[in-house]
């Protein structure tokens, strides 16, 4: 029983202080990719001006 | 608990942002079917990580996470145990994620379709959307009862001198918006609205878990659940009625949590919309390091609700059967945050449930549109714009059910294992169908529906015939998974003996998206 508790606090302690040093990593990459995303799709023709083609349609891989 | 105005206005601005934000991204959908679906495959890693974390917790979670706490004592922090495993064994080894990537499918049905022909997309399709309609059904009444009980709103109030139920409105309140900029902007609102909501929610958790553990030490808790459960409480091992997990569940969630992180609707249609396969597997990794800890933090919330609030002091009279066991914690946490703070919490967790809801709408209204609809309409040619807007009245219509369905089905279960058996629908037999078609060139289509049928039947017997002992239900499901592989090598090879080809994915068509 003991050692499971003492298994269980500090798996407590690991996981949610991991996380929160990931969070902070994916708040301020995540800002950057979104950047990007709205940079690239801005970048993309209108679908009345693009071909009509669907992705996987006559091949692999987008 | 004290609401001031500000706790309002913090909630009311955020979230009106987050909604505007998210409908001008119709803009950047410019008609196209694949910009509304999978954000024109751009998304990279960081963004994809943080809109998949935010998409998988919503107040559904929170509530199911931190029902398992009051039921299971500490040996529900197996679950980040087993959340940290699935994300690994996906996002280190790259099983299956990369391959997948790399074949350009959309959805899971655009890929049985590329591998195993139309009949079984359509087939594979009906399994799918069985599965996370079950599961969707549970979310609008999940947020509106958080809500309710978060706020410590009355359990009704009169209009007219009617009584009526706080917990439909409230849900009716909060969905409404969500499903409105999902319908204008498909996957670029929800990755850019998840971003937003992923960044609010988490400094809002981490401040409530700090406030949590000042209002209950670790140690009164490990006391308590001594007290409880005794060994049950801590070792996830053990097993006896409704307490502890035992070793069919942890088989059955060691199969769930690979297989689930792969096929499952929502988190399927992240990977297709990474940028790269190699973008799609570091989401995995880096996800590995901010779920466990998210559900650690929920756990904590629920077994300090179980050692603060004991039940005899909730009116939960108009809520449906089942749901009387979940408003513990949001009870316990209205009544322990100060001003500021609650409305800071309130935007953040009703940024939680819209990340969460519209992930999900959007993910169920793909299936139903791609995999069952547009396949029947072959012949007829469908312009990118007309899918869009059928896309569209789909997910409208979900949402009424949903809302509808969740108000009037009670649970005879934890909420956890009707979510997860909702799915074992699906996943046993998409598991197998998509490992061998990734990994062996033999698999066919005569493998392919065996798996599915084998592996969705005795999820569903356990939903129709709601066995008592849930040990039987986790054995079953377990075994579900067994059944799916061993039913698609032996369908192979009956395929093969009746001369069956199996379709390469190299020389498919692709199919339709």
């Amino acid at each position: 029983m003991k050692a499971w508790e003492y298994f269980w606090t500090g798996w407590v302690v690991v996981t949610i202080s991991v996380s929160w040093v990931a969070a902070v990593i994916c708040i301020f990459g995540g800002a950057i990719d979104l950047h990007h995303l709205i940079k690239d799709l801005k970048a993309m023709p209108q679908e009345s001006e693009a071909e009509d083609a669907m992705p996987g349609e006559g091949g692999q891989g987008q | 608990m004290r609401i001031t105005l500000i706790d309002w206005i913090i909630p009311v601005v955020f979230l009106t942002a987050i909604a505007v934000g998210g409908m001008l991204c119709e803009r950047l959908v410019k008609g196209n079917i694949d910009h509304f679906l999978v954000a024109g495959r751009k998304i990279r890693k960081f963004l994809l990580a943080a809109a998949g974390s935010a998409a998988e917790v919503g107040l559904i979670a929170v509530m199911f996470i931190a029902e398992e706490a009051y039921t299971r004592g500490l040996s529900a922090l197996m679950l980040p145990i087993l959340a940290l495993y699935g994300q690994v064994i996906v996002g280190f080894t790259g099983f299956c994620v990369e391959r997948y990537r790399a074949t350009g499918a959309v959805t899971m049905g655009h890929f049985a379709e590329m591998r195993y022909g139309r009949a079984f997309r359509v087939f594979s399709g009906a399994f799918q959307f069985t599965a996370i309609l079950l599961t969707i059904a549970m979310f609008p009444i999940a947020g509106g009862t958080f809500l309710t009980y978060l706020l410590n709103l009355p359990s009704n109030f009169q209009v007219w001198g009617w009584a009526v139920p706080t917990v439909p409105v409230v849900t009716a309140a909060l969905v409404a918006p969500v499903i409105g900029y999902t319908v204008a902007g498909g996957t670029i609102s929800v990755a850019f609205t998840d971003y937003a909501q992923f960044a609010i929610a988490w400094v809002s958790m981490a401040v409530v878990t700090v406030i949590v553990l000042l209002n209950c030490s670790w140690g009164t808790i490990v006391h308590s659940v001594h007290q409880t459960f005794g060994a049950l409480g801590v070792n996830p091992f053990l097993q006896e009625g409704i307490k502890g997990y035992g070793i069919f569940w942890i088989g059955w969630m060691l199969c769930q949590y690979v297989w689930g992180n792969l096929v499952w609707p929502p988190i399927n249609l992240r990977i297709a919309s990474s940028k790269e396969p190699k973008a799609a597997r570091q989401m995995f990794m880096i996800t590995a390091g901010l779920m466990p800890g998210r559900q650690g933090m929920i756990i904590l919330w629920g077994l300090a609700a179980l050692v603060m609030v004991p039940t005899a002091v909730l009116s939960v009279e108009y809520l449906p059967a089942g749901w009387e066991r979940l408003v513990r914690m949001p009870y316990y946490l209205g009544t322990i945050m100060p001003p500021v703070v609650v409305g800071l919490f309130l935007a953040g967790m009703i940024a939680a449930e819209m990340s969460n809801v519209s992930a999900y709408f959007m993910a169920s209204s793909a299936i139903a549109t791609q995999d069952i609809i547009f396949p029947w309409l072959r012949g007829r040619e469908l312009s990118s714009k007309s899918q869009v807007r059928i896309n569209r009245l789909v997910l409208l219509s979900l949402a009424v059910f949903a809302y509808v369905f969740g108000l009037v089905y009670g649970l005879n279960q934890t909420l956890f294992t009707y979510l997860m058996m909702s799915a074992a629908v699906y996943t046993p037999g998409a598991g197998a169908f998509l490992t061998f078609g990734l990994y062996s060139k033999r698999a066919n289509v005569v493998g392919a529906f065996a798996g599915m049928v084998a592996g969705g039947i005795l999820p569903m017997l356990c939903i129709v015939l709601k066995f008592e002992n849930p040990n039987t239900q986790f054995m079953l499901a377990f075994l579900s998974y067994i059944a799916a592989f061993v039913a698609m090598i032996v369908g192979t090879l009956v395929g093969e003996r009746l001369g069956v080809k199996p379709l390469s994915l190299a020389r498919s068509s692709g199919g339709n998206l």
